[in-house]
C-alpha cells in the first residue's frame, strides 16, 4: 500500500524530528516537517499531504489561523487536520470526543501509538465541515 | 418625710403664740357665761371666746373667720339634734368641733362624733380640767388629722399621677390597692381589688414570681425582678417590679408594695437592636469571608497563570522524551537486558510528570471563574458521566446515594467538576482488581440531624448548614500481590512515585475546595480511602 503523506507542523524541532522518525520507521508514512506557521500553506501545496498534524501554539501564526488558511485553499480544504496542543488535558480531549472547533486534536504528551491511531481514524473519516 | 412635716411645725409654733379662738354655741346664756369663765381658767389668757346663741349667729361667726375649736350645744332655738352638728360642720371647715349634750341626747352626740366631731361632753358631767383637756386634744387631733390628710393626699397624688404601676398586696398576694395606671394594663383598679395578683403573670414566669413573693414575705426584703404579663387578649407585656414590705405592729411583714414599670417597649427595642446588630455582624462576616475569598482567588489567579505557563513549557519537552522512548523501545535493539526496564521506567516517569502538569492545569484552565449557585449532587452526577467505561474496565461497582434538594453552594461549577473528576479517577485507578466506589451526599446542620440525608423539599440556603460529599473507594483484595501490604497501585506505576502524584492531585483539589470555603478530609484504611468534602452554606 502506498505510504500516506503526513505534514507535521510544530515549532519544536525535536518533536517534528522524533515524530518523523517514529512514523517513517513504520513504513506506512512519508513525513514532511515544518517548524513555523508562515510556510505551511506553501509546503502543503507542494507536499500534497494526506493529513496535517498542526501545533496550536506556533510562535509566528496561531495554529487556528493556519488551519483556516489551509481550509480556504481549494486544493487543501479536503486534507484532514489534527491539532496538536500542549494546553489542553487528555480528559478534556476525551470529553469533547477529540474535537475542538470542529477539528480533531490530540493533547501533548502523546505516544506514537495514539498518534497513529488518531491519524488512521482521521484519514478514513469524512472531513467534518 | 422630714421636708413634709417641717412647715407644720413652724405653723404650730406660730400659733402657740396666738390666742386660741373658741366659738361657743350655746343658747342657755347662764351656762354659756359659766363655760366662758371656766375656759378662761383652763386656757388662761391665751384664749378668745366668742359666744353664739343660735345656729344663725354661729353660721355668721364661722363665715367671718377661722376658729381653733367650736364648742357646740346641739339644742339651739333655730336647730336641734344631729342637724345642728351637720350645719355647723358644713361651715366650720378645718375647725374641730366638740359637742355639748344633755343626758338625754348623748346618743346623738355619739353619732356626731362618728360623723367627725372631735369629742363630746355631757353637760353637768365635766369639770374645767376635762373641758381643757378636751379642747387641747381636739385641737391637737385635728392638726394630726390634717397632717395625715396632707400626707395621704401627698401619697395619693404620687400614686395616681405616676405612670409606674403601684400595687399593694396582702401576704397571700391578693390585691388591696392598684394605682390608676393599671387601667391600661389589667383594667379598672377597683375591679382588681381582692383578686390574686399572680393570675395574669405569664405561665412561664408565674412560679418564679410566686417564689420571689414568698421570699419577700419571709425575709421582709424586697427584690427587683423582670417578668411578663399575659393579658386576656393574648398580648404579652414585659414589666420590671420592685417589691417592698410594710410591717405590722409586731414588725411582721403584712403587706407588699409592688412598684412596677412597663418595659415592653424597651425590651422590644432592645430585641430589634440586637437583631440589627446580629445582622450587621453577619453582613460584616460575609464581607470578610468574601474579602478572604477574593484575596485567595487573586492569589490562585497568579498561581494559575504561572502554572499554565509552566505546564505548557514542560509539555513539549515531555513530548520529545515520550517520542524518543517510543522510538528506542520499538526500533533500537540492544543486548543490555536493563534497556527495556529503563525505557519502561522512563515512560512511567513521563506519565508521572504529565500527571503533575495536569494538576497545574487544573488550576489554570478555569482561571476565569463563573461563580453561581450549584447543587452538589447534580455536579457529582455530571462529573460521573464520563466514567461508565472506565468503571466497567476496572470492575468497579458504583454505589450512588445522592440526596435531592441540597442547599445550594456558591462556587464555580466547572472547576468543582474537575475536582470530582480527578477524585473519581484516582479512586478508580486505586482499585486495580475492582472494588466499590461509593458516592454519597447529604446536608446537616441546625435543621437536620447528624445522620441525615437532606429531608424535605429543596429550600433556600439555611444559614450554617453543612453540605457533605463522601467519596469512598473500597478495593477488592488484589490477589496478584503476595503480601497484603503491597502497594495497590502497583499494576500501573512505580510504588515510590504514585503516592506523590496522588498527593499532588489532592493538594490541588484541596486548594480549590478551600477557595469555596470547604474542606476535604482523607481517611485511609487497608483496602480503601474515604474522602469527605464539606461545604458550609
Amino acid at each position: 500500500m502506498k505510504p500516506k503523506r503526513i505534514l507535521i507542523v510544530d515549532d519544536e524541532i525535536s518533536i517534528t524530528q522524533l515524530l518523523r522518525l517514529n512514523l517513517e520507521k513504520t513504513g506506512q508514512y512519508v513525513v514532511r516537517a515544518e517548524n513555523a506557521g508562515a510556510g505551511v500553506c506553501e509546503a502543503a501545496r507542494e507536499f500534497k499531504p494526506d493529513l496535517i498534524l498542526l501545533d496550536v501554539m506556533l510562535p509566528d501564526i496561531d495554529g487556528g489561523l493556519v488551519a483556516a488558511q489551509l481550509q480556504s485553499d481549494r486544493r487543501l480544504k479536503k486534507v484532514p487536520i489534527i491539532f496538536l496542543t500542549a494546553a489542553v488535558k487528555k480528559e478534556e480531549v476525551e470529553a469533547r470526543q477529540g474535537l475542538i472547533g470542529g477539528l480533531p486534536f490530540i493533547a501533548k504528551p502523546v505516544n506514537v501509538k495514539d498518534v497513529i491511531s488518531s491519524i488512521e481514524k482521521n484519514l478514513t473519516a469524512q472531513p467534518l465541515n | 418625710m422630714a421636708w413634709f412635716s417641717h412647715p407644720i411645725q413652724v405653723r404650730m409654733r406660730k400659733e402657740a403664740e396666738l390666742p386660741v379662738k373658741v366659738l361657743l354655741v350655746e343658747d342657755q346664756r347662764t351656762f354659756a357665761e359659766l363655760l366662758k369663765a371656766i375656759l378662761s381658767q383652763v386656757l388662761s389668757n391665751r384664749m378668745e371666746v366668742t359666744l353664739a346663741h343660735r345656729l344663725s349667729e354661729a353660721a355668721a361667726c364661722l363665715k367671718e373667720g377661722q376658729w381653733d375649736v367650736v364648742l357646740l350645744d346641739l339644742s339651739l332655738p333655730d336647730q336641734q339634734g344631729l342637724r345642728t352638728y351637720e350645719e355647723v360642720k358644713r361651715r366650720a371647715g378645718a375647725a374641730p368641733i366638740i359637742v355639748l349634750s344633755g343626758l338625754d341626747d348623748e346618743d346623738v352626740a355619739v353619732e356626731a362624733v362618728r360623723q367627725g366631731a372631735q369629742d363630746y361632753l355631757v353637760k353637768g358631767q365635766f369639770d374645767s380640767r376635762m373641758l381643757g383637756r378636751a379642747i387641747r386634744y381636739a385641737i391637737e387631733r385635728k392638726r394630726i388629722e390634717e397632717r395625715l390628710g396632707q400626707s395621704e393626699e401627698f401619697h395619693r397624688l404620687i400614686s395616681e399621677n405616676v405612670s409606674d404601676l403601684i400595687a399593694v398586696l396582702d401576704p397571700e398576694g391578693r390585691r388591696l390597692y392598684n394605682s390608676p395606671s393599671y387601667n391600661g394594663l389589667l383594667g379598672a383598679p377597683d375591679k382588681l381589688r381582692g383578686t390574686t395578683s399572680f393570675l395574669e403573670i405569664h405561665p412561664e414566669d408565674r412560679e418564679r414570681i410566686g417564689r420571689i413573693f414568698r421570699e419577700t414575705i419571709e425575709s421582709g426584703i424586697g427584690q427587683r425582678t423582670d417578668y411578663r404579663f399575659l393579658i386576656g387578649d393574648g398580648t404579652v407585656r414585659h414589666v420590671e417590679s420592685q417589691g417592698s414590705v410594710i410591717r405590722d405592729k409586731t414588725g411582721a411583714p403584712c403587706k407588699v408594695v409592688v412598684v412596677s414599670r412597663d418595659i415592653t417597649n424597651r425590651i422590644l427595642s432592645e430585641r430589634e437592636l440586637r437583631a440589627a446588630l446580629a445582622e450587621v455582624q453577619t453582613a460584616n462576616e460575609q464581607l470578610k469571608a468574601t474579602q478572604r475569598q477574593l484575596l485567595q482567588s487573586e492569589k490562585l489567579e497568579i498561581v494559575s497563570t504561572f502554572a499554565a505557563g509552566v505546564a505548557h513549557e514542560v509539555k513539549n519537552p515531555l513530548q520529545t522524551i515520550l517520542l524518543g522512548i517510543d522510538y528506542l523501545s520499538q526500533y533500537v535493539t540492544t543486548d543490555d537486558p536493563n534497556a527495556t526496564l529503563l525505557l519502561e521506567e522512563m515512560s512511567l516517569a513521563v506519565e508521572r510528570c504529565d500527571s503533575v502538569i495536569r494538576g497545574l492545569l487544573e488550576l489554570s484552565v478555569h482561571s476565569r471563574r463563573d461563580i453561581r449557585e450549584h447543587d452538589l449532587s447534580r455536579l457529582i452526577a455530571q462529573s460521573l458521566r464520563g466514567f461508565e467505561e472506565e468503571l466497567g474496565n476496572h470492575s468497579v461497582r458504583l454505589v450512588l446515594e445522592l440526596a435531592p434538594g441540597l442547599p445550594l453552594l456558591r462556587l464555580d461549577g466547572c472547576t468543582m467538576k474537575h475536582v470530582f473528576i480527578n477524585l473519581f479517577g484516582h479512586c478508580i485507578r486505586a482499585m486495580a482488581a475492582g472494588g466499590t466506589l461509593t458516592v454519597r451526599t447529604y446536608a446537616h446542620g441546625a435543621a437536620q440531624g447528624e445522620d441525615g440525608a437532606a429531608h424535605g423539599a429543596p429550600s433556600g440556603n439555611r444559614e450554617g448548614t453543612i453540605v457533605v460529599a463522601e467519596i469512598e473507594e473500597l478495593a477488592e483484595p488484589d490477589l496478584s500481590h503476595k503480601s497484603p501490604g503491597a502497594p495497590r497501585h502497583g499494576s500501573r506505576g512505580l510504588p515510590n512515585g504514585k503516592g506523590k502524584e496522588k498527593d499532588f492531585g489532592l493538594m490541588v483539589s484541596r486548594k480549590i475546595i478551600e477557595l469555596y470555603g470547604g474542606k476535604i478530609e482523607t481517611n485511609k484504611s487497608e483496602l480503601g480511602t474515604k474522602y469527605t468534602l464539606s461545604f458550609k452554606t
